[in-house]
């Protein structure tokens, strides 16, 4: 997936009325926008305990996805969905996760940090400048400053990536986010001033280094950029859409500054910000990590469990009390994606609800997390995404052959519905059949 | 398989092309190992991919792994048809000359480095060591990750997004809001805004008062000190006046008061004033005896002594004049500052005392002592006190008012013998310098009583009398809390005489350098605010005002020049930090206060505002010298042009105060590029070029220290001295020495062993392992910071990393690992191996850390060490390797070990575990937070393989091993890449050294070497695009 620069620049220079072709642009003018959220949790689930049967409201579902059956008929249950290149990868954690949302081959050589630039992010580019922040790139456990296997923990700790070197900074402090999303530019006219003229500083170290340093310069201009950016369209604020959301101010406190200290606080928190965003249409896309791959959370917080995630929980050796523990965070993750869900129907958007006007993937990189089995994946999508996804469905793609059960056709599809249409995404080009 | 089914020849001919010392034993390869090893590449190694490389030196890691594994006939597994004993020595011996021949040929090699960003730890270190300030930012405060050989500092990993941008400038503009912009230079301040301002004068009043000021008498609480000054000063003058004697002609006053830490201005006035040849009282009292010192030669240590005795005279007499209490002398009670002053000499020739004492409980009797101490000793006669109206008013226990009488009427015979009553019977005489006691029955049930008298001098002839009178129930005045007066004849000249001389003794030989900058409730306060305790005056002054300046002997007698500027440049700016002279003067207005006070502040207010104006150029410069230490290089002149732009546009064209835009003139400096990139810019078009000095100082200071340089690392570089590498050698033995390597501690041996940040660590389970604190983890991590540092500071053998017999706990820690009581804060004990502690492997931290959370892992651990110290790690497991329990108490009767000897029946996990188990089963004594244990939970008994000692000696047989992996990471975090091919070299080099080398050895080879002096040019393919560009 490469975007041309130039058209990249167009784009977003252009502004918010030519962000999307003209003719949609008109008639997308009165409608609420579609709101794309990603809740992710690694170490994948015990397999027996991840099914559905049936359809709509007769949908029944298996252990680990029982705090979705109030939604059911908000929800779509994906069977059978994979990512090639993580199959493929002989790293069972590291080769298999940071590509969740691009599909692409992940570099294993120490030397050089690749990925491929994950759908939210190339959404963001593409359509994030119609909001104040483009996207939210959401997490609860912070970057782990080690090696696995001699590959950097920063590809555990990122599903999205804004390049394919490049991960998108991923923002764990709830007050900061609460901030990103609040603040509206007034008083930021010193920071305009100075970033202005670091800028300059920039250009003139510009010719004198080497080009691979430049890459990283570039980076640094690229952020300058985008703050002042993001400076003048909070300054603005004016909509050339009819469509106004239905919330102008926080109503909810500024988070405390530090990290909250345990961790369902911690997750709730950073859910409410997302529908903060959502409401307040500051962004329409956000990924969220519950925890980072190889996560060693501890879950004690939950009635009955004991030890760490992925050492204890998911590696349980298939004792029958650790499995029940396991099956335990498998909801509570389930759980918060299902909170999101709640949340966002009770919201009312003129008609229909905040869930109806989103398109929410609840996913895993791994199904079965003892064996790294990336042979499927669990994948859950809510919400009607403005009329544009019917709800209530068990789709099954697992005996589809491999090229029709491409996880990147998801992607494509929830593009198309987000108002960005490829011809390609990761190893696929063809939209996910029946969706 | 594809690759070389079509293309067999490919891979080969490449290498042919370079390598013609010995051709590639390809066919053995194809053969024996890319069934596995190559489009599949397990364990991730594809000799297809290898083969494909132009040249050995790009996957030379591998290469090596395939040489020991082929050597070791570890590879092709058993079940797998085996080449000969010769292919096998071939392809090693290929393998092993490739690489050395490519080392030699490239060796030096500068290698590819991206540019670094500073880590966050970098920024908090180089922040507080800009301003001298620990802002305690979050340590994550912009996300890290690790890369290369496993270091933050590996800009690869180093990522820069908007976000972080945004923590950058929020956290630029977090330490301007430090910054103190007054009258004097540039500094930074704990705390920040206007408050900081305030805080930073007061501080800096403070700090030259306790430095260079003394206190014989303080405040409320307060204690004296500096008062030995006096006693230098004193024997200074007597070691100047005998200098002839002394065998010392040509030393100045000056040089010998330096020699006693003494300002010169101090002994010169001190000189001055024992030289006066007819000092009035009581400045005679120390006059005479200093001028009656012995002359040379003469016991030194004894007339020290006499020194000091003479600074207790000074001190004492006050003490007596005013009858005070004990406090300056090191006891409790009265804390009355002793001012001398008109107001304090006060003459008066009659007094009317109330003294009281407590009520409870009830007794029997109490004593007063009524005292007139005659102070002039120009009068000569004694002096007649007359004591009128003596009435006694008792108090019951209860503190109720009982009966009064007349004094005559209740006190004791015995009592009345030391009085002679006047005429009329209506009071009494005294005639004596001894205190007269005074015993008064009680009546039952009284506990306390007042005694109301008026006391005056008797005979008026004796016109020059002055009495110290008090009234106190102890003898000793000084003990008690007397009531006083002094009773003269306020117009007689006797008095006026003496009062001039006990004025000129104040002023020359004072109690007090300075008064408080704040006066506390001893101190004066101004003289125009009404002093009386609780008054509404006194209390505005405290809550409004706050402040006032009484230095005047302290400024004229013992600062130095500079001094003096820094010490008004603090009034100035504490003045200046609120609205004081507008309060001080609307105050004296209300009041119809003296009009000159008016004047006096309506023109200290101005000078200061042009103070503060005169100053404001010097912050434009500061900051440029700010930016060049920040930018750890000196500016290009359109650099400070465009600095001095920025301010000037923000002052004129956004219109901001001063202030404001030079807080944001540093916010800029420190989001600049030049600070958050470690920029070094290479010549163009040579394969390689040096470092220029700015640049070597740069990346020692990071290397070293984590920080930008400081100001000797800045004058070798400025000077060019670091282009040699014996000064870049002499350089890092000093930097290493310093408390500054603590840093190199905690970043380098923290994260290439794994207990960095452990302060914060998180991974154990509290709740079944309560005694796992924040302060048990803060001792654990100080354990390994501090071991590191003292390895590294003190040039421990590089072997101790292992093998140490000392460690360093506190109290708590000592405790958690069952070793001796100790007390105080943390500290290196010795002898530590006889409590199984000592060296990396015991430590609590990394104990810890390689455990799960409720139980240890043995893989972990033995992991740990493979990876770690050994630097051989075993591949990852397969996918879908099992797992062991999460909880030591549910094992359902296996040990650790039994569970573990599964992975000796399987194939596929013993080719690892067969390495991995074996180095972490000795560490089982060592339960999951590291304390010792003998039994698990279930109460079986701990098998540990020969424990940690046996592992330790296992080690020291791979020495070289443990060497090279150290090399590997100390190479890396020095260089910010990975390791290279061409690396070798200094690898061996370091390797050679031995477990007897010190730190400062392996990083002077390191830094010395040319990878790190140099750095590689653009490829030509490089420069060819930035010529399109």
């Amino acid at each position: 997936m490469k975007i041309n620069p130039s058209r990249r620049h167009f784009l977003r220079g252009a502004g918010v009325a030519l962000a999307l072709p003209w003719m949609e642009s008109l008639r997308a003018a009165n409608k609420a926008p579609v709101r794309f959220a990603c809740v992710y949790f690694s170490n994948g689930v015990e397999p027996i305990h991840w099914w559905a049967k049936g359809q709509g409201a007769q949908m029944e579902l298996g252990p680990a996805a029982q705090p979705l059956l109030p939604h059911r008929e908000d929800i779509n249950f994906l069977r059978g969905l994979y990512n090639h290149q993580a199959f493929i990868s002989t790293s069972p954690h590291l080769g298999r996760m940071p590509n969740l949302l691009s599909c692409a081959k992940v570099s294993l050589d120490p030397a050089d940090i690749r990925v491929g630039t994950s759908f939210d992010q190339v959404m963001a580019r593409e359509i994030g400048g119609q909001t104040a922040v483009p996207s939210l790139a959401l997490g609860i456990e912070p970057n782990e400053l080690r090696l696995e296997d001699g590959l950097s923990m920063i590809y555990g700790s990122c599903i999205s990536w804004s390049s394919p070197t490049k991960p998108a900074t991923k923002e764990i402090y709830p007050a900061r986010t609460f901030d990103q999303l609040v603040g509206d530019g007034s008083g930021r006219q010193l920071d305009k001033t100075i970033l202005d003229s670091v800028l300059d500083d920039t250009h003139s170290l510009q010719p004198k280094i080497s080009r691979g340093d430049r890459v990283k310069l570039d980076e640094y201009l690229e952020s300058i950029r985008d703050i002042e950016k993001r400076i003048e369209r909070a300054k603005k604020e004016e909509r050339i859409e009819g469509w106004k959301p239905t919330l102008a101010k926080p109503n909810m406190p500024r988070p405390a500054d530090q990290l909250p200290q345990n961790v369902p606080d911690h997750m709730k928190l950073m859910l409410d910000l997302v529908v903060l965003a959502f409401q307040m249409d500051k962004t329409r896309i956000v990924t969220l990590m519950l925890n980072n791959d190889l996560s060693q959370m501890n879950f004690k917080f939950l009635e009955g469990v004991k030890g760490a995630l992925h050492l204890d929980l998911t590696h349980n050796g298939k004792a029958a009390a650790a499995e029940a523990m396991y099956l335990k965070t498998n909801q509570f993750h389930v759980e918060q994606y299902a909170y999101l869900i709640r949340r966002l129907k009770a919201i009312d958007e003129g008609g229909q609800s905040l869930l109806d006007n989103s398109l929410l993937m609840g996913c895993s990189n791994l199904f079965d997390g003892d064996t790294h089995g990336a042979d499927q994946m669990p994948i859950v999508l809510a919400g009607k995404a403005g009329g544009a996804l019917q709800t209530g469905r068990n789709l099954d793609y697992l005996e589809r052959g491999n090229d029709n059960r491409r996880a990147a056709s998801l992607y494509l599809s929830i593009m198309d519905r987000m108002g960005v249409k490829l011809d390609r995404f990761g190893d696929s080009s063809q939209r996910l059949a029946d969706l | 398989m594809y690759l070389l089914r079509h293309v067999p020849f490919a891979p080969l001919l490449c290498l042919t092309a370079y390598l013609q010392a010995a051709e590639a034993p390809t066919p053995v390869f194809k053969q024996y190992c890319v069934q596995c090893h190559g489009k599949t590449a397990m364990g991730g190694i594809s000799l297809e991919q290898l083969l494909a490389q132009p040249s050995v030196g790009e996957g030379f890691q591998h290469w090596e792994k395939v040489a020991t594994a082929l050597e070791q006939k570890r590879m092709p597994p058993p079940a797998l048809p085996q080449p000969s004993d010769a292919e096998r020595a071939r392809a090693v011996s290929w393998i092993r000359t490739s690489l050395k021949d490519y080392a030699a040929k490239h060796a030096g090699d500068p290698g590819k480095v991206t540019v670094r960003r500073l880590t966050s730890g970098e920024y908090a270190y180089a922040v507080q060591d800009l301003t001298g300030l620990d802002f305690k930012l979050e340590r994550d405060f912009v996300p890290d990750s690790a890369g290369g050989e496993g270091f933050t500092n590996f800009g690869d990993v180093q990522f820069l997004g908007d976000a972080n941008l945004e923590r950058y400038l929020h956290t630029a503009k977090l330490i301007a809001n430090h910054a103190v912009i007054g009258t004097g230079p540039l500094r930074f301040f704990a705390d920040p805004g206007k408050t900081g301002f305030e805080l930073s004068a007061l501080n800096r009043i403070q700090r030259i008062y306790t430095t260079y000021g003394f206190r014989a008498t303080g405040a409320e609480g307060a204690r004296p000190y500096n008062l030995e000054m006096y006693g230098k000063a004193f024997y200074t003058a007597w070691r100047f006046k005998n200098r002839k004697s002394l065998g010392e002609p040509a030393m100045t006053l000056e040089a010998m008061g330096a020699q006693e830490g003494l300002n010169p201005r101090f002994v010169q006035h001190i000189w001055k004033v024992v030289n006066q040849s007819n000092a009035t009282y009581p400045t005679s009292e120390v006059t005479t005896r200093w001028q009656a010192l012995p002359a040379a030669p003469a016991d030194k240590a004894k007339l020290r002594e006499e020194c000091t005795k003479i600074q207790q005279t000074l001190i004492n007499w006050p003490r007596m004049l005013f009858a005070a209490g004990a406090l300056a002398a090191g006891g409790a009670g009265d804390e009355r500052n002793l001012v001398i002053s008109e107001e304090t000499l006060r003459g008066e020739t009659s007094h009317k005392f109330r003294f009281g004492t407590r009520g409870r409980p009830a007794k029997k009797e109490t004593v007063v002592y009524l005292t007139g101490l005659s102070v002039n000793p120009r009068s000569t006669d004694k002096p007649i006190v007359l004591w009128q109206n003596a009435k006694v008013r008792f108090r019951k226990a209860d503190r109720s008012a009982a009966e009064e009488k007349p004094l005559l009427e209740v006190i004791d015979e015995e009592s009345r013998k030391h009085l002679t009553p006047t005429a009329d019977n209506t009071g009494f005489t005294t005639q004596s310098d001894q205190p007269i006691p005074i015993r008064i029955p009680f009546p039952d049930g009284i506990g306390g009583m007042e005694l109301q008298v008026e006391a005056q001098l008797l005979d008026q002839g004796k016109r020059d009398a002055i009495v110290r009178c008090t009234v106190s129930d102890q003898a000793d005045v000084s003990t008690g809390r007397p009531v006083w007066a002094l009773l003269a004849d306020p117009a007689s000249p006797g008095y006026l005489s003496w009062r001039a001389g006990v004025l000129e003794f104040g002023a020359n030989l004072p109690q007090n350098s300075q008064y408080e900058a704040a006066p506390a409730d001893r101190d004066p306060i101004p003289p125009t605010f009404d002093n009386t305790y609780n008054q509404p005056e006194r209390d505005r002054f405290h809550t409004t005002l706050k402040y006032y300046r009484h230095d005047d002997f302290l400024m004229e007698n013992m600062l130095d020049d500079k001094t003096r500027v820094e010490l008004n440049q603090a009034w100035s700016d504490l003045l200046a930090s609120f609205d004081y002279h507008e309060i001080f003067i609307k105050f004296l207005k209300e009041k119809n206060k003296p009009q000159a006070e008016i004047d006096r502040l309506t023109a200290e207010n101005a000078s200061i505002d042009a103070e503060l104006l005169k100053a404001q150029p010097g912050h434009v410069e500061d900051c440029l010298r700010l930016a060049s230490k920040a930018w750890r290089r000196p500016l290009a002149p359109e650099e400070k042009d465009k600095l001095r732009r920025f301010y000037t546009s923000a002052r004129e064209g956004a219109k901001m105060t001063h202030n404001d835009a030079i807080r944001a003139l540093i916010s800029r400096i420190l989001v600049s590029p030049a600070y958050l990139f470690r920029v070094e810019q290479p010549l163009q078009a040579r394969p390689r070029s040096p470092l220029n000095n700015w640049e070597l100082a740069s990346r020692l200071s990071f290397f070293l220290w984590s920080t930008v340089p400081d100001d000797e690392l800045r004058r070798a570089a400025e000077k060019g001295e670091l282009s040699d590498p014996q000064q870049l050698a002499r350089q890092t033995k000093r930097m290493l020495a310093d408390p500054k390597a603590r840093r190199f501690a905690s970043e380098f041996f923290g994260q290439w062993l794994g207990f960095y940040r452990f302060d914060e660590y998180t991974g154990a389970d509290t709740s079944r392992f309560p005694e796992f604190t924040d302060d048990l983890k803060s001792a654990m991590y100080d354990e390994s910071v501090s071991f590191f540092e003292y390895m590294v500071r003190n040039g421990r053998p590089v072997r101790e990393l292992l093998q140490a017999d000392y460690t360093f706990v506190n109290p708590l820690l000592a405790k958690h690992y069952g070793m001796k009581e100790i007390k105080g804060e943390t500290q290196r004990v010795e002898g530590a191996n006889a409590a199984q502690r000592g060296g990396v492997l015991r430590m609590g931290s990394v104990l810890t850390a390689t455990s799960a959370p409720l139980r240890t892992s043995p893989v972990k651990r033995g992991d740990w060490v493979l990876r770690r110290i050994l630097g051989t790690p075993t591949p990852p497991p397969p996918a879908d390797a099992g797992s062991i329990p999460a909880d030591d108490k549910g094992f359902g009767g296996l040990s650790v070990k039994a569970r573990l000897k599964e992975h000796m029946r399987n194939a596929k996990c013993a080719a690892c575990h067969s390495k991995i188990d074996p180095l972490g089963f000795p560490f089982e004594k060592y339960d999951a937070v590291g304390r010792l244990r003998t039994t698990y939970t279930d109460g079986k008994p701990v098998e540990d393989e020969g424990g940690v000692e046996g592992l330790i000696q296992t080690l020291k047989a791979q020495e070289p091993q443990v060497l090279r992996n150290l090399s590997y990471k100390l190479i890396g975090y020095a260089l910010g890449r990975t390791v290279i091919a061409s690396d070798q070299p200094l690898v061996d080099k370091l390797v050679q050294a031995g477990g007897a080398a010190t730190f400062t050895q392996l990083a002077t080879e390191i830094v010395t070497s040319p990878q790190f002096r140099f750095r590689r040019g653009q490829e030509p393919a490089e420069l060819a695009k930035d010529v399109k560009r």
